[in-house]
């Protein structure tokens, strides 16, 4: 698959919805997963540049969301007083991400989709965004093998977290 | 909620993408300011750099003795790692951003070894500087360092020393808690898959 490299802005208008959402299942408070977006874009912005068009741009984003949400996980856990995983912290300064969620379904999916592990949520969330398995294990860095694995496990966690908030 | 068993991920998904409002303002604002604060911070270590190299070939070049010329080795050898440091860190920081999530985990943790030595080694040199300026002030004596060209000498080391420990430190905070903040939760998710 062949691409250009686009421009900072182009890649953010496009991608910034995935930006976003991956935000959002990592950060349960609002600001905070707005810094996190924030935190995203601006190692977008880094690492834009060395976009070689080996792989689609989507996955490209989807790779540094990831990654920069993993070192955020980090810092949280660092500072217990920042626990992200704290799913059920959805206070009143929501962000706009948050803010958009305003169907009680997305807000079940997405609280549902922050309970998983962190290596579930991580398929979770790229198969959610339509990306194929090849695609979710070229992100990860997993077989294909594996990343199908982990998500028939992330799939009956999910379906168990869904039920239960039913 | 209808169906809300993961088997319809398709309809879930067209669910999920519904959300993640649009509003770039905050996002490129952040850049702009992100992107002032790097020129700054830049600016500040090109500093640092080049004020290690030319108090570095300074005292090579006026230095009373041998010993005056080797604190300005010291110098401009300290001043050399740093840059390679910093230009290393980046380039670092960028690569683990863009590789696969799994493999950028795997690669933190060479990259914490690495970083562990560099940071030793940083601060072993940084020691050897101070102590080294302890040493050269007391063989000279007190008198040789206040006033003149000793006293700028003085103050040129001190000076350089002070700015270099505290590139250093700020690389080693961020760089090296980082990364062990990663191998943590690697551990974490080993544990827990």
């Amino acid at each position: 698959m062949t691409e250009a490299v686009p421009d900072f802005e182009t890649a953010l208008a496009t991608h910034e919805g995935l930006i976003r959402r991956i935000a959002a299942s990592y950060e349960a408070d609002g600001a905070r997963a707005e810094d996190l977006a924030q935190e995203i874009a601006l190692a977008l912005w880094r690492a834009l540049p060395r976009f070689r068009a080996e792989s689609s741009l989507r996955t490209f984003v989807a790779r540094i969301a990831h990654n920069r949400a993993v070192a955020h996980v980090v810092r949280a856990m660092r500072n217990p007083r920042l626990a992200e995983l704290d799913e059920t912290a959805r206070g009143e300064d929501a962000g706009p991400e948050e803010e958009a969620m305003t169907s009680s379904e997305r807000r079940r999916l997405l609280g549902a989709v922050r309970r998983l592990p962190l290596g579930h949520r991580q398929v979770v969330t790229l198969f959610l965004e339509g990306f194929s398995m090849g695609e979710i294990a070229e992100t990860l860095g997993l077989s294909e093998n594996n990343a199908a694995v982990r998500m028939n496990r992330a799939r009956v966690r999910l379906r168990e977290l869904l039920g239960a908030s039913r | 909620m209808s169906g809300t068993g993961p088997d319809d991920l398709d309809r879930l998904g067209a669910l999920w993408r519904e959300g993640g409002a649009s509003n770039a303002a905050p996002l490129l604002a952040r850049i702009a300011r992100e992107r002032r604060k790097q020129m700054l911070l830049l600016a500040a270590e090109g500093l640092v750099c080049a004020g290690g190299i030319g108090v570095g070939v300074w005292l090579i070049a006026a230095g009373a003795d041998a010993v005056e010329r080797m604190l300005g080795g010291l110098a401009l050898l300290y001043a050399a790692f740093g840059a390679g440091i910093t230009q290393w860190s980046r380039t670092a920081l960028v690569r683990r951003l863009v590789r696969p999530v799994q493999t950028c985990v795997g690669d933190a943790r060479g990259d914490a070894r690495l970083v562990r030595r560099l940071v030793a080694g940083g601060w072993a040199i940084l020691g050897a500087a101070v102590a080294f300026v302890a040493v050269v002030v007391a063989m000279h004596g007190p008198s040789r360092y206040a006033s003149g060209t000793g006293l700028a000498v003085l103050v040129a080391a001190v000076l350089f020393i002070a700015a270099a420990a505290w590139s250093h430190w700020r690389f080693a905070r961020r760089r090296a808690g980082e990364l062990e903040g990663i191998l943590a939760l690697h551990r974490e998710l080993e544990g827990g898959e």
